[in-house]
Formats: C-alpha cells, sequence, structure tokens
C-alpha cells in the first residue's frame, strides 16, 4: 500500500504508465476467454480497480459468470459463487457458528464463514432470492465486514461483489430494494453478441481446448493499483459537472430536465457522484491522464445511474429507459456549461 | 531521473506564464470573432431599420433624409469591434472552451485550476505538465476557426435591400398624381440642363478651365440626379440657384468687351463682304483678260456671298474664290477662309480649324515677297490690321497684337518676319479661342438655367409648398401681380408673376427672358407698399419664402420703396 503513495510527477508518471500496462494485461488476459463484451470488461474492471461492486443485467448463457470467474483467475483472487434461490437463508451466506469439539475432548462455538469471505462473489441471479436474504448482503457490500452472533468479522481485501440478474423472467423474483441497488457501483447491461462474436465463442468453446486466463497481478498489486487511482485529480468544474448531472436526476431540481420531473420519483443518491468521480479517475488513468475530464465523466453515466433512478408509475407504465432520461440530463447540464459565443 | 526531475521544476514554474500567454492569445481572438459576429448582427439590424426609413421617406418624397444610414452602419461596426473587444472572457472560460474544441479533454482548464489552487499535488502536477506539452502544439486559429457567422448572408441581404432602396427610382405606381406630375417637370428641367452641361464641359475642357469643369460635373449631376427623381422639386430649385450663382460668378470672370458670338457674328460678315468684294474685283479681272464664263461665274459667287449667312457655305465660297483666283493667277489678299475659320471656332467649331488656317497662311507669307506685289503686300496689310482690330475689341488681344505685328511687317515689306507673327499667332489662337468659346458657353449656360429656374419652366411654387397646377391659369380668380426688374445682363428680363387668392393659396412664378407684362393697377402702389411690404418681411420671417426667392422679394420692396420716395 505504501508503494502506492505518490510524491513527485516523476512518480505519478511511472505509477499510472504501470497502471496502464497491467490494466492492459488484465485485459488481454481476459481477451482470451471472453468473446466481445468490450465495454462491460471495461466497466468491470473499472469497477474492480475503484473497489466498487458490479450488477450484471442480462439474459442466461451471455457469459456473465465465466467473466467474473476469469477476472478472479486472472486476479489470484478467491472467488466463491453464491447461486440466489428462494429458499437461501441469510446464513447460507454470511456462514453461522456451529457447536465443535477440540481434539481435547471440550465443545466450543466455531464460526464456520460463508460463501461471502471471498475476494470475488459472485450473485447469481440476485433477485431470486427473498429480501431478507439479499439484505444480507448489506453489510457485507458497504462495511467489508459480516456480523454474525454479535460478532462482526472484516472481510479480506478486496472484497467486490458481482451480481447477476435476468431482465426478462420477472415470476417468482423479489426486486432489490433501492438501499442495496444504490450500493453498485454500476450496473452494466450485458447484450447478445453479434454473429461474429457468436462463431468466436462457438470456436473457443467447442474445441479440444479450453481457453483459461492466466494471472497477471496478485491481491496486492490490485489494492495498489487503486491507491493510484485514488491520488487522480479533478478540477472543480468538472466536479462540479458530475454533481450538477446527479441534481438533474432528481425530479424537484432546478437542472433536471422535463422528462426527469414527469417520470422520475427519486434520483441519484450522492453515492451516485462518487461512482462518477471515481470511475472518472480510472478511465483518466487508462487515457494517459492525470485528472479527470467531463468526458470521463459522461462516458460513466449510464452505467454509474442507471440503476439509481426510481421511475414513478407514469414512467414505468409508458416503458421508460432510464438510459434516456440520463442521456437528456447530460444533455440538460452540457447546455447549461458557459461558452465563449462564437 | 534528477535531470528530468529537475526540468520539470523549471517548467512548473514557468506554467503559470506560459498558461497566461496562451490563454491571451486565445482570448484576443475569440474577441475579435465575437466582434465580427456582432458586427454582423447589428450591421444587418441597422441596415434593415436603415432601409425601411429610407424606404417611408421616399415614398414621403423626401430624397434627402436627414438620416445617413453609412453614418449609422459605421458606428454600429465600430460598436460591434468595441463590444467584442471589452466581452469579458475569464481564464476558465476561454480554457474550457479551448479544450472542448480541441478535444483536450479538460487539460488546460484543469491545470489552470490546479495552478491556481496552490501546492498542487504530484498527480496535479502531472497533470499541469501534461498541459504544457498539449499547449506548444495549440493554435488559436485551430480552437476558433474563422468561419461565416450565423447571420452574414441575412445581413448581406439587407446591405443589398439598403442600396436598392438609396438607388433604384420609386416605380410610378407607388406616386401620387401630382408627385409624378412633378418628376415629369424635373424630368423636362434635366433635358435643358444635359446639353449645356455636356457643352460646358467640352468647353471647359478645351480651355483647360477647372472651375468651369466641376460646375460642368455639377450641372452633369444635377441633370442626372433630376432625370432619376431623385431630387424635390424644392431641393431642385435650390441646387439650381446655387449652379446659377456660380455659373454668373464664372461669366463675371471670363466677361470681355465684346462676347464671342459678336466677334464671330462680325467675322462671319466680314468674311461675306470679303468674299462678295474679292469676286467682283476678280470677275472684273477676268472680263478685262476676256474670259467672260469665269467673269460671269465669280459674279454669281459675290451674289451668293451676299445672299448668304450660313457659314458652311460661306466657307465653301471662300474655297471656291480661292480655286478661281489661282486659275486666273491673281493674288487674293488676306483669304476669307481665314476670317470663317475664326468666325466658326469662335462659334462653338473646333478651335484647331482657326490654327491650321493661320498655320497656312504663316507658310503663304514666306513666299509673299516673291509673289506679290508692294501694292499688293500693303493691301493684304490692311487687311490684317482690319481684323487685329476686330479681334483686338474682344479677349483675343494677344492674338490680335500678332496679326497687327505681321501687319506691320508686311507694310515694310518683311515678308518673313510677318510669317514668323502668324507662325505664333496660330500657335496661340487654339488656346485663345478655346477660351472665348468656353465664355461664351458659360454666359449661355447661364441663361439655359435661368430659363430652367424661371421663365419658361413649370415651376410654380405657392405659400403652402408645391401646387398641383403647371401654369397659373388666365383666368384664375384673385388679384394678379406683377413684379418686372432687370436682370444683371442687359437685355433679360425677370420677373416674379404671382397670383393672389384669397381662397386658397399664392401663386407665383419667376419668368425670365420672357417680355413685360401689363396689367390694370386697381390700388396705388403707395398706399398698399406698406401693407405689402410688412406681410412680405413677416412671410420672409416665417420662412414661408424659398430661400432662392428672399433676395428677389427684398430687392423688389427696395426699389419700390425708393421709388416712393422719389
Amino acid at each position: 500500500m505504501g508503494e502506492a503513495t505518490i510524491e513527485t510527477e516523476q512518480q505519478a508518471r511511472a505509477q499510472s504508465e504501470r497502471f496502464r500496462r497491467l490494466v492492459d494485461s488484465l485485459k488481454a488476459e481476459v481477451g482470451r476467454v471472453i468473446v466481445g463484451m468490450d465495454d462491460v470488461v471495461e466497466n468491470t474492471l473499472i469497477a474492480l480497480l475503484v473497489g466498487g461492486h458490479v450488477l450484471l443485467e442480462g439474459v442466461p448463457g451471455l457469459g456473465k459468470t465465466l467473466l467474473v470467474r476469469t477476472l478472479a483467475e486472472a486476479l489470484d483472487l478467491r472467488f466463491s459463487r453464491i447461486q440466489f434461490t428462494p429458499d437461501l437463508m441469510p446464513a447460507d451466506i454470511t456462514g453461522t457458528t456451529v457447536l465443535w469439539e477440540n481434539p481435547s475432548g471440550e465443545r466450543e462455538f466455531q464460526f464456520q464463514p460463508g460463501p461471502v469471505f471471498a475476494n470475488v462473489i459472485l450473485a447469481d441471479e440476485i433477485n431470486r432470492a427473498t429480501p431478507k436474504t439479499q439484505s444480507a448482503m448489506l453489510e457485507a457490500m458497504q462495511e467489508h465486514s459480516v456480523t454474525v452472533g454479535g460478532e462482526s468479522r472484516k472481510l479480506d481485501e478486496p472484497f467486490l461483489v458481482f451480481a447477476t440478474q435476468n431482465p426478462i423472467e420477472m415470476e417468482g423474483t423479489y426486486p432489490l430494494p433501492e438501499a442495496q441497488l444504490d450500493r453498485f457501483l454500476f450496473k452494466v447491461l450485458v447484450s447478445f453478441p453479434s454473429l461474429g462474436e457468436l462463431h468466436e465463442i462457438m470456436n473457443r468453446t467447442t474445441g479440444h481446448v479450453v481457453p483459461h486466463a492466466a494471472t497477471v497481478a496478485t491481491k496486492e498489486e490490485i489494492l495498489a493499483l487503486c491507491q493510484v487511482a485514488r491520488q487522480v485529480s479533478v478540477a472543480d468544474h468538472v466536479q462540479d459537472f458530475a454533481l450538477r448531472l446527479v441534481l438533474a436526476t432528481h425530479p424537484e431540481s432546478d437542472l433536471a430536465p422535463e422528462s426527469m420531473k414527469r417520470f422520475v420519483r427519486y434520483g441519484s443518491s450522492p453515492r451516485g457522484g462518487q461512482a462518477l468521480v471515481l470511475s472518472g479517475k480510472v478511465r483518466a488513468l487508462l487515457d494517459h491522464r492525470y485528472h479527470v475530464s467531463v468526458d470521463d465523466l459522461r462516458a460513466s453515466a449510464l452505467p454509474a445511474l442507471r440503476h439509481r433512478l426510481v421511475l414513478n408509475f407514469e414512467g414505468r407504465a409508458e416503458g421508460i429507459e432510464p438510459d434516456t432520461l440520463i442521456e437528456e440530463a447530460l444533455t440538460q447540464v452540457a447546455r447549461g456549461e458557459r461558452d465563449v459565443p462564437v | 531521473m534528477v535531470a528530468e526531475g529537475v526540468a520539470a521544476t523549471g517548467l512548473l514554474a514557468q506554467a503559470p506564464r506560459m498558461l497566461r500567454r496562451s490563454l491571451r492569445g486565445l482570448r484576443l481572438r475569440v474577441r475579435l470573432l465575437i466582434a465580427l459576429r456582432l458586427g454582423t448582427a447589428a450591421v444587418g439590424i441597422v441596415a434593415t431599420g436603415a432601409a425601411l426609413c429610407v424606404l417611408a421617406l421616399r415614398l414621403r418624397g423626401v430624397w434627402h433624409p436627414p438620416l445617413a444610414p453609412e453614418v449609422a452602419l459605421l458606428a454600429t461596426a465600430l460598436a460591434s469591434l468595441a463590444a467584442g473587444l471589452l466581452w469579458p472572457l475569464p481564464d476558465r472560460l476561454i480554457a474550457a472552451s479551448a479544450d472542448r474544441r480541441l478535444a483536450l479533454r479538460d487539460r488546460i482548464a484543469s491545470a489552470l485550476h490546479f495552478l491556481r489552487a496552490g501546492a498542487p499535488s504530484a498527480m496535479e502536477r502531472a497533470a499541469v505538465l501534461d498541459a504544457l506539452d498539449h499547449l506548444n502544439a495549440l493554435r488559436a486559429r485551430q480552437a476558433f476557426p474563422l468561419r461565416r457567422p450565423q447571420g452574414a448572408t441575412a445581413a448581406a441581404v439587407c446591405l443589398g435591400a439598403l442600396v436598392l432602396v438609396q438607388l433604384l427610382p420609386i416605380p410610378a405606381l407607388l406616386l401620387s398624381p401630382r408627385e409624378r406630375d412633378e418628376k415629369a417637370d424635373l424630368r423636362e428641367v434635366a433635358a435643358r440642363v444635359e446639353p449645356l452641361a455636356k457643352q460646358l464641359g467640352e468647353a471647359a475642357a478645351q480651355a483647360d478651365d477647372e472651375e468651369a469643369t466641376q460646375i460642368s460635373r455639377q450641372l452633369k449631376k444635377l441633370a442626372q440626379q433630376l432625370q432619376r427623381g431623385q431630387l424635390t422639386k424644392k431641393q431642385a430649385l435650390l441646387d439650381l440657384n446655387d449652379l446659377e450663382k456660380k455659373v454668373q460668378r464664372l461669366d463675371q470672370k471670363l466677361a470681355k468687351p465684346k462676347t464671342a458670338e459678336e466677334l464671330a457674328d462680325a467675322l462671319r460678315q466680314a468674311q461675306q463682304d470679303s468674299i462678295s468684294q474679292k469676286a467682283s474685283d476678280l470677275a472684273r479681272q477676268a472680263a478685262e483678260r476676256g474670259d467672260k464664263e469665269a467673269a460671269k461665274q465669280l459674279e454669281q459667287l459675290a451674289q451668293q456671298a451676299k445672299q448668304t449667312d450660313d457659314q458652311q457655305k460661306l466657307n465653301e465660297l471662300s474655297r471656291q474664290l480661292e480655286e478661281r483666283a489661282k486659275k486666273l493667277g491673281a493674288s487674293l489678299g488676306l483669304p476669307p477662309g481665314l476670317l470663317g475659320a475664326l468666325s466658326a471656332s469662335l462659334a462653338g467649331a473646333d478651335p484647331g480649324l482657326s490654327e491650321e488656317a493661320l498655320k497656312e497662311l504663316a507658310e503663304a507669307a514666306k513666299d509673299w515677297s516673291k509673289e506679290l506685289s508692294k501694292d499688293e503686300l500693303e493691301k493684304l496689310a490692311a487687311e490684317l490690321k482690319e481684323l487685329s482690330k476686330q479681334l483686338d475689341a474682344s479677349d483675343l488681344k494677344e492674338l490680335s497684337k500678332l496679326l497687327s505685328e505681321a501687319s506691320e511687317c508686311l507694310k515694310s515689306g518683311n515678308c518673313n518676319k510677318a510669317a514668323a507673327s502668324l507662325g505664333k499667332a496660330s500657335k496661340l489662337a487654339k488656346g485663345a479661342l478655346s477660351k472665348a468659346q468656353l465664355a461664351s458657353i458659360v454666359s449661355a449656360c447661364k441663361m439655359g438655367l435661368g430659363q430652367c429656374k424661371g421663365g419658361g419652366t413649370r415651376i410654380v411654387y405657392g405659400a403652402g409648398g408645391p401646387m398641383p397646377q403647371k401654369e397659373i391659369p388666365p383666368n384664375a380668380p384673385g388679384t394678379q401681380l406683377f413684379a418686372p426688374r432687370q436682370s444683371e445682363n442687359p437685355g433679360d428680363l425677370e420677373r416674379v408673376r404671382a397670383h393672389i387668392n384669397p381662397q386658397g393659396p399664392m401663386l407665383s412664378t419667376t419668368e425670365k427672358g420672357a417680355p413685360p407684362l401689363g396689367g390694370p393697377s386697381r390700388v396705388p402702389y403707395y398706399e398698399v407698399i406698406s401693407d405689402y411690404s410688412k406681410t412680405a418681411e413677416e412671410a420672409l420671417a416665417k420662412e414661408e419664402v424659398p430661400p432662392a426667392y428672399r433676395g428677389t422679394v427684398r430687392d423688389y420692396f427696395r426699389a419700390l420703396q425708393s421709388g416712393k420716395e422719389k
């Protein structure tokens, strides 16, 4: 951790170069297994490098689980998968205290850690579990700790949750509560691959050799990179853009476009702003810069804000997509930017 | 690594200055572009407003509106330039705009912020150095390229409309019948002024007279304006009056004891007499030699000369007479053609004719000592003396002097010296005759302008402004007044013919060159002169009388007053 502290501009340049190299090699390794999904991979990596959780939404079979597993492999991180079902209990996730007899014959309560005690958690079909079980993830996601039997246990860093959900099959599901949704840095939509990508998927997965990702970084290195990313600077006017964008998602705000006022019940929380700025920092480093630009914020706006908008009845009835509303908010905020009149 | 660090530290120290310099260049360009944009929009708006005002004023018959569109446009352009150059453009705005336009991803604006915030972190310093790297490639014209302003086409159309509104004549359809009549009258005046201007211009060019040239140009311009209907009747009268005064001044300057026309007439008469006399003499000589046919023809020629006043005919007869004399081998003395050439030049023909005639005479004079007897030389000298006297009465004194010298030389038998004097006279003739011709044309011009403005014209003014009728009807009810007066030119009469109508406005017209009209006196003038004089003074004080007539009115009453005293 200490070696990531940057004192001079030469160090800043060197660290950012190292950051880029590592991310490039990570992308390359993931690319050996995952076909296409560049946007998904990039957003997932950005979330990983700022220590944020990701909600992956897409129909089954698109490679969401494979992506998360590959990432864990490439980073030499402990991976665990939790298949969320209606009968899944919170203890199945966090772990439980069991009566244990030690070699000397004495009986004692011992904590058996659940699957949440890993670095990369794949919460598969998270919306199939009951709210009670879903809420078991809340503390883990926010505090990076688990409290069982009155005892709080710290989770190993980095701790990343990659949850998936199916957007079509809604019967028997429990939509995630806003509080939990807000804890995801990004909501990434996984789209169906193109014909060319499908060909490549067939070629890679139906042969006798199944590709695997090699480990390119340790978790310590990842944590150091997270520290480098957090030191990227943000100028006031850029931060101002992020905050005005967050405010523009609130229907009661003067900055909100008309559509936002009409179809949205609640806008983004301040976590939305944090997500924008943090992801912007990683994007800046990847773009050979040492400061966040408005373009970085624009690029992160959809995955960072789309799950933070709560549509009202009219919005849901009209089938309004949050992405459309965010695009309008971006246009509105950009219109408010002063420019020279030439 | 250490050296790199030192270089980076130096660069960072200079970073604020480098940033400021780059931003200054950008700001100047942006301000110029703003000025251009503002100027385009403002000029378009002002041009539209001016075009509408000019159109409205023209439709109301005011051709010379007080508004000066070009001044307004210039003032607008200057104001736009000033506004553009003073447009508030903070550094952050310029930096953000340049970042956006050059896809610099907020490099300059962020660097500016980091430097201003003070004590930048390592990452911020790296960002500043990165911005400086990009500043080197920054070009103001790339960030803010010169593009055609948005309203440029509209502004150009507005300017075009303004020019058209100013230059194009108002279609007759948009004018009232009275205005149409006025314009027609003014076009008639233009038709009179135009030939005068042309004549004066040609004469002025030949005489190389700057003042006359200027007046001719002004006359030409006035004629054009009148022809195009660009002047109101009032303005036309004022301009005509002004030009008439100028012509009068020129006339006074050029005035000579004898006018060019009179001299031309006298020379033509002398030519006529000379042909007649010399043809009769030659006829007698031919009869003495027994050549009856020639004698008869010469007698006929003498008769023809007596009967014609036409200059061309006389010149033709002169030529025939010279041929006859040549055939008979007789001396003709001073050739009548020379008199004809001088007369024609003074009457407006090419002065080169006179120059040529004198040159030929000078050439011939070289052989006169051999060809002519002493009597013949004396006779020739007498004729030259006579011509010299005639020219001496006019402004051709130099020419007269040279001819007189030639005459004296011939008397003393020195033909070569006479030839030299005649040669000098030929060289002088063209310029001198051009001057005389100019004086004559200026005089004619003055007369012509007077006629345009007064007598014979149909510009009629009433107390309430221009009146619709062209002339005062002979049977109009009311009291007729005539105010004849002697103009400055002898023989010219100028008078104001007025018609007082108790039910309507007073009509008046100034007539020049018209015979005096008599009318019955209803009331002895000494009974009413005081009232009339007082009324006139009041009218003058209220500026009801056009400026061109004020002097005339005052002179008129002054003259009447002096008559009363007598």
